[in-house]
């Protein structure tokens, strides 16, 4: 549990529609499609030299950060000192098809041929490294793997760092490429599943401690109160796991459940019954919030899943989707018409390893 | 802030599986590099050396992890260690928030290569069996800390972090933060990797390997050899180690992260990132660089890294650093990727609990290139008092990790 308040004072967002927030605000409002992107830096933020050895979740990463940091006055804070920012990927899979590649070479071809420029791409590191080059950003260079929870694990160790003073800004990205060998392993894991497909896609939150984006006068878009993460035990079902979890992290944060507006499913929701932790809850906590599976709109969230979550309450925090439309109201559990305007949210990820990460969010008044 | 100290040490290395073993290869710098098993030597015209595991099988080997990735087996053979090491069950078996943090290089790229193998994949437009399919179902990296996490009965926080060879140092790190803020009283953490061939084509292709053997610093060094392994401590909250009457190995202090936002896979020879990340680790464990009783050194052994390192050194600790010594385990260890610092890091810790500093192996003359002679060799095991240790580990990408182990007091 992290301990001290954390601002939301950027977001970015990249898919073949496009970037920016407002592009995901309009995928969730008119049901946009989206498909494999074309473009992954459309912005044209990176340095066009050395770009055609970059992997499709390298260019991503750059321009997912890159669109936090131009926004908000948040480059006034990364300019103050670059030592003080860090650079945090959730990821999973990010490096698996330049791994194929990179080995069917050196096996068929032999090592003599393998190029020695596509070394990078095959560590999963290279996305958030390639961004400290493309910035300058020398601060901390984080890439974390946690299945289906990447995301919020990745925005877990920022805020800790901001919690500790090891930065004073954090950009938290994570990204969604398709490859067949992304898709071999989702048919390898028989994943039961009737959500859509996410296709690619990229999130990105920059974060800051409350009170330094108070003092710079930054729009904050939601404040993290707590993160909390759990492994389910050898026979612990799922939805009793993210129900202790959610019990542990009210506690710690002074809420009831009842304060709660909505609980949010943003990764994995394959990986849980919705009846099953409902009725958890109810037997657990007491009366249930609304229970929603955002994967039904914008597809398998996957390691991207929680970021995408958080961004979906954010354009509920700020009235940028239109849940009257009926959108916001096909994945619930709850069968009544949902018209709330949230102000306290749980996002969670569940991995099908059985580990998740749950955060609180609460709408900055 | 609680204390966080280290109670459970386990190896699955180049120079044995158990801790004496590991320990006394370290002091007698017993090499752990042998000829080249895992590959067929000849595709990598006149490099034969490797860093392979040795002793695995005096290990048990239930349960069956064959499915998983390599890393997976090495972690949590070293994680058991560990945990018997500091006096807890091989698995947990009541309910509780202790974490697994692991960090690694090619994570479970042995997936990849085997599934390529066994189906004898031939390019990229060869579709996939089912069975195929299933095989490399494995590869998702976050089986490495949550299978561990799950065999252990760990039920608290996990994650693999592939920062690459500086990731078992990001691990403890990590790993100290969340229990210095009470997030967890135990965690697993360290490093795993699995040989593979695409690390060694990897560091073959860069021209980084020896024929020879590795002589860090040394003005005749010709390059690293690659490793595998898996190192892992237990770390505990202070009071939750006193609580039970756990023994006491030594104590995190603090620990610094940076970039150097330079080169995909070059370190920035003016070393400002590395200097960077030892500073923030002296400052995050209030110390002085009079503090510091020696250093355990990345050391590889290639011209890039120990220039840049050397470079680093000298700009944090100045004309002092030529009286304190320095050590590269990698001379008798090889490079272990992402185990690499894992393993320096439980060298560093034995040497604080037994009070001698190890020596490093086949450097001979200090390469006149860099700003100051440093002391790799005089200090040769005599007993010496050892209050803070720091361990430097540098990656590709420039990502860089630097961690200060300290005596129990």
């Amino acid at each position: 549990m992290i301990d001290h308040k954390i601002a939301i004072v950027g977001v970015g967002y990249l898919s073949s529609n496009g970037s920016g927030k407002e592009v995901f605000f309009d995928k969730i409002n008119n049901k946009k499609e989206t498909t494999k992107i074309e473009a992954y830096d459309p912005d044209e933020y990176m340095v066009k030299r050395g770009q055609r050895y970059f992997s499709d979740a390298t260019k991503m990463f750059c321009n997912l950060s890159f669109q936090c940091i131009n926004q908000n006055e948040i480059n006034k804070t990364i300019e103050l000192n670059k030592n003080k920012v860090g650079l945090y990927d959730g990821t999973e899979l990010s490096n698996i098809y330049e791994g194929f590649i990179f080995d069917l070479s050196a096996k068929h071809d032999g090592p003599d041929l393998v190029s020695p420029m596509s070394t990078p791409n095959t560590i999963a590191n290279a996305a958030a490294s390639q961004m400290a080059i493309q910035s300058k950003i020398t601060g901390p260079n984080f890439s974390i793997n946690g299945g289906m929870c990447a995301s919020l694990q990745a925005l877990d160790v920022a805020s800790l760092h901001l919690t500790d003073s090891i930065v004073d800004c954090a950009i938290v990205c994570s990204t969604e490429t398709t490859s067949k060998y992304h898709q071999a392993i989702r048919d390898g894991e028989n994943r039961n599943s009737n959500l859509p497909q996410s296709n690619e896609y990229g999130v990105s939150v920059a974060l800051q401690r409350v009170e330094t984006a108070k003092e710079n006068k930054q729009e904050i878009y939601g404040v993290i109160l707590g993160i909390i993460s759990g492994q389910a035990y050898e026979g612990q079902l799922n939805e009793n796991l993210m129900t202790s979890l959610i019990k542990e992290l009210l506690l710690l944060n002074g809420f009831q459940i009842s304060e709660i507006d909505m609980i949010m499913i943003g990764a994995g929701g394959h990986n849980i019954n919705g009846e099953l932790l409902e009725k958890e809850i109810i037997n657990t906590l007491g009366e249930p919030s609304k229970i929603f599976f955002p994967e039904i709109t914008y597809g398998n969230g996957d390691n991207a899943g929680g970021l995408a979550s958080i961004l979906y309450t954010i354009g509920l925090f700020n009235n940028d989707l239109d849940e009257a439309k009926g959108l916001f109201n096909q994945g619930t559990i709850n069968k009544e018409g949902l018209t709330i305007k949230p102000k306290n949210v749980i996002v969670a990820t569940i991995d099908k390893t059985g580990y998740s990460v749950i955060t609180l969010l609460k709408k900055h008044i | 802030m609680k204390r966080v100290v280290i109670t459970g040490l386990g190896v699955v290395s180049p120079i044995g599986c158990n801790i004496p073993d590991f320990w006394k290869n370290v002091k007698e710098k017993n090499t752990g590099i042998r000829p080249l098993t895992k590959l067929n030597s000849e595709d990598f015209k006149g490099n034969s050396l490797s860093a392979e595991v040795f002793g695995e099988d005096t290990l048990n080997s239930d349960p069956d992890l064959s499915d998983y990735s390599k890393s997976v087996d090495y972690a949590y053979k070293a994680s058991k260690m560990a945990l018997i090491d500091a006096g807890f069950p091989e698995k947990i078996n009541f309910p509780n928030r202790y974490g697994v943090i692991l960090g690694t290089t090619n994570g479970t790229e042995d997936i990849v290569e085997r599934t390529i193998d066994k189906y004898d994949i031939q390019d990229e437009d060869e579709e996939l069996s089912s069975n195929a399919k299933k095989m490399l179902s494995y590869f998702r990296p976050i089986e490495l800390s949550s299978k561990v996490a799950r065999l252990c009965g760990f039920g608290g926080t996990n994650m693999v972090i592939p920062t690459a060879c500086t990731a078992g140092n990001y691990a403890f790190g990590t790993a100290y933060s969340m229990i210095k803020n009470g997030r967890s009283k135990v965690m697993l953490a360290g490093g795993s990797d699995p040989f593979t061939r695409s690390c060694y084509t990897i560091f073959y292709r860069l021209g980084a390997m020896t024929t020879e053997s590795i002589k860090p610093f040394d003005e005749n060094r010709t390059g690293m050899v690659v490793g595998e392994g898996a190192g892992i401590m237990v770390l505990e909250d202070l009071d939750h180690a006193l609580e039970r009457g756990a023994k006491i190995y030594g104590e995190i202090s603090g620990y610094g992260l940076s970039c150097d936002a330079y080169h995909p896979t070059a370190p920035d020879p003016e070393g400002k990132g590395a200097a960077s990340a030892m500073k923030k680790a002296l400052e995050n464990s209030k110390l002085d660089i009079d503090d510091i009783s020696y250093i355990s050194a990345h050391g590889t052994g290639t011209k890039a890294n120990d220039f840049h390192e050397v470079n680093a050194m000298y700009k944090v600790f100045g004309e002092k650093l030529s009286d304190i010594p320095v050590h590269s385990l990698k001379s008798v260890i090889g490079h272990c990727m992402g185990a690499a610092s894992a393993f320096e890091g439980i060298s560093a810790v034995l040497s604080l609990q037994e009070q001698v500093i190890p020596s490093t192996k086949n450097t001979e003359k200090i390469d006149k290139i860099f700003p100051i002679e440093i002391d790799l060799n005089s200090f040769g095991l005599k007993p010496a008092p050892i209050q803070n240790v720091m361990s430097n580990s540098f990656a590709f990408g420039g990502n860089i990790c630097s961690l200060i182990f300290s005596k129990y007091n």
